[in-house]
């Protein structure tokens, strides 16, 4: 029951999908509804994680105190901070989010921060090449021997560090975007360097040819 | 282009390409842009043909023509005689897994194997066949005996065993020959039992030690952890058997770099890594391995190839790009990077392809010089980076440009262009 596809101590397998339409009518605000019926296509409770060991049945499970991890597939991509936060108002508990949208992946939690205080969220924007990354930032190695609680404040300090990465990525990414020589289409199409090409294609075509 | 290219092999390749997919046949005739990756491709060929083995990798970004390049490789050197095999890995098929994926990525190989008698696999009891019948002709040939005499018989069989108890010495040879030897006494003595389990054992299909005892007395299975030495076998096997070598493409790669756990992942890359270490060092001969693989799933250091410090250290190319310096290709180091094709190279691609067309549907395209360039530039203009497009995009966009112009000859080639542009 411990083996999952995050690399977590003491997780256990929930895979409960949430209803949505009960899940859609608790939330107040009008607008933020009619986002999460348009865009939000599955909400999974997937795993559980707690400090009890040799728990064998799914509804004990639940009931246990810990870290829930749920999976939510999008339609389309909206801003993570809002679904984090209106999660966060529906699920009252400790938990860590995963968005899924077209093939890319982001990640949010909710720390509690004890009784009367709001508690504290943070969330990543979509970024493929941060899905490999952001599943193993729920790791074996660093959080065995370590309870909830301990391993809750690390997911959350290493999301708010993976939201900077991300951030700073996509700006680099836009300055070489912006910094990309622009390509000579006039030389491009020219008959000399079209005459080139041409030959070297006939002298690949006669390389892999094979004479019967 | 060769005038040669029939109109079968024209609409194969135009119709692959269209639903997005690289074509079996006809790839040389739109090989366009890449002069010194099939150079140094045909080198390694040449190597194996000399009793040498090979191995790379081809490193692209999606739909930048891997499988294209591998497809390539594999319709030329099965027409040079060689056995041809390949495998798209897959969640269950890995180098190596906990539930049986290395084993069914052989299975999967074996399975795929081709010839040029046979190009669309399932060729292994031709292989095995033939070789048998080859021998026979030798002994009818050489020796003056004909089929039916006993001495006819012990002489084949005497040349069977010669050459099984030849691979004896190798890794697993001794079981190995010994299937190949129980492949042809069934052949022999009309016991089709005996050749099927043969062949099932060949297709790494028994699943205990036991079961393989009992039917063919060999006390070894094909398993996640042997495969590969049963590869190296199978390479040594189809040389005696007449063929050049075998050359084994492997596409996907970066199914690796999607296993979630870094214990999965290392188990596969240190598979990888013995059998680099295994081509290069001269341990497999007449064998070459091309692998395709894509820029993240190869560097990536966290979670690629590059994570696991053995490999980085043989693929990596450390040079540092110096500013103002060109910095030139290495075409022999192990790792092929193919860069986009260009808008030149993109022009001619056009033009092959407009001249597939015709062969197709025998007649005189519209479109031409001026035309290839207007669609280019609006396919480029479309997205703001050049880098962004692939040929995937590019050719299944004109191929659709091209059907229309045909289709629709009464309307002005404008109106078509601007239409689906």
């Amino acid at each position: 029951m411990s083996e999952g596809r995050y690399n977590i101590p003491k997780q256990y397998k929930v895979d409960k999908g949430m209803p949505l339409n009960i899940l859609f009518q608790r939330i107040d605000n009008a607008k933020c509804r009619e986002i999460f019926e348009t865009d939000v296509e599955a909400v999974t409770w997937n795993y559980q994680i707690t400090d009890v060991d040799g728990i064998t049945d799914v509804n004990a499970l639940i009931r246990q105190k810990g870290i829930s991890v749920f999976e939510v597939v999008l339609k389309h991509k909206i801003s993570t901070e809002l679904l984090t936060e209106i999660l966060v108002g529906l699920i009252q508990k400790p938990m860590v989010l995963v968005y899924l949208c077209e093939g890319e992946l982001a990640m949010g939690t909710y720390l509690p921060c004890g009784k009367g205080n709001s508690g504290r969220t943070v969330s990543t924007d979509f970024f493929p090449y941060d899905v490999s990354r952001m599943i193993e930032i729920l790791d074996f190695e660093q959080d065995s021997g370590k309870d909830t609680e301990q391993i809750h404040k690390r997911i959350y300090m290493t999301l708010r560090q993976q939201k900077k990465v991300i951030m700073i990525e996509k700006a680099f990414q836009n300055m070489k975007r912006e910094k990309m020589p622009r390509v000579d289409l006039a030389y491009e199409f020219s008959m000399e360097n079209i005459a080139r090409i041409r030959e070297e294609a006939e002298y690949c075509e006669s390389r892999l040819r094979v004479e019967a | 282009m060769d005038n040669r290219v029939s109109k079968a092999t024209a609409a194969a390749v135009l119709n692959s390409l269209k639903g997005g997919v690289v074509p079996r046949v006809g790839l040389e005739y739109i090989t366009v842009g890449r002069r010194s990756e099939v150079q140094a491709l045909l080198q390694d060929v040449s190597i194996i043909e000399n009793g040498g083995a090979a191995i790379r990798f081809i490193e692209g970004q999606y739909g930048s023509g891997k499988t294209f390049l591998l497809h390539a490789l594999r319709n030329h050197v099965m027409e040079k005689n060689f056995v041809v095999t390949d495998v798209e890995l897959s969640v269950d098929r890995r180098f190596v897994g906990n539930r049986g994926q290395g084993l069914a990525t052989y299975r999967e190989l074996i399975r795929n194997m081709s010839v040029s008698a046979r190009p669309d696999n399932g060729a292994l009891t031709l292989i095995l066949d033939k070789w048998i019948s080859a021998i026979e002709n030798q002994v009818v040939q050489k020796d003056g005996l004909t089929p039916g005499q006993e001495a006819f018989d012990l002489m084949v069989s005497k040349k069977i065993y010669e050459i099984t108890s030849s691979m004896e010495e190798r890794i697993n040879g001794f079981d190995f020959g010994k299937v190949i030897a129980a492949y042809y006494k069934g052949h022999r003595t009309g016991d089709m039992d005996l050749q099927k389990n043969a062949l099932r054992w060949l297709c790494g299909e028994y699943r205990t030690k036991t079961e393989a005892k009992n039917d063919l007395g060999v006390n070894l299975i094909v398993t996640d952890d042997n495969w590969y030495d049963f590869m190296k076998l199978f390479a040594d096997f189809v040389v005696k058997a007449g063929y050049t070598g075998l050359y084994i493409c492997i596409d996907e790669m970066a199914t690796i770099y999607e296993i979630p756990s870094k214990v999965g992942r290392d188990y596969n890359y240190n598979k990888i890594l013995s059998i680099y270490n295994d081509v290069l060092q001269g341990k497999a001969k007449n064998m070459g391995i091309i692998m395709s693989i894509t820029k993240e799933a190869l560097e990536d250091t966290v979670r690629g190839i590059y994570s696991f410090a053995p490999l980085r250290s043989r693929l990596k190319d450390d040079r540092e790009e110096k500013k103002g310096v060109v910095m030139l290709r290495d075409m022999a180091a192990p790792v092929i990077k193919l860069f986009p094709l260009n808008p030149g190279e993109m022009y001619v691609l056009v033009e092959k392809l407009t001249q597939l067309h015709e062969v197709v549907y025998d007649y005189q395209a519209r479109l031409e010089h001026d035309d290839f360039i207007y669609f280019l530039k609006t396919q480029y203009a479309k997205k703001q980076k050049a880098e962004d497009i692939t040929a995937r995009d590019m050719i299944r966009n004109y191929i659709t440009l091209l059907n229309l112009s045909q289709q629709y000859q009464n309307k002005p080639k404008e109106d078509i262009l601007t239409a689906t542009s």
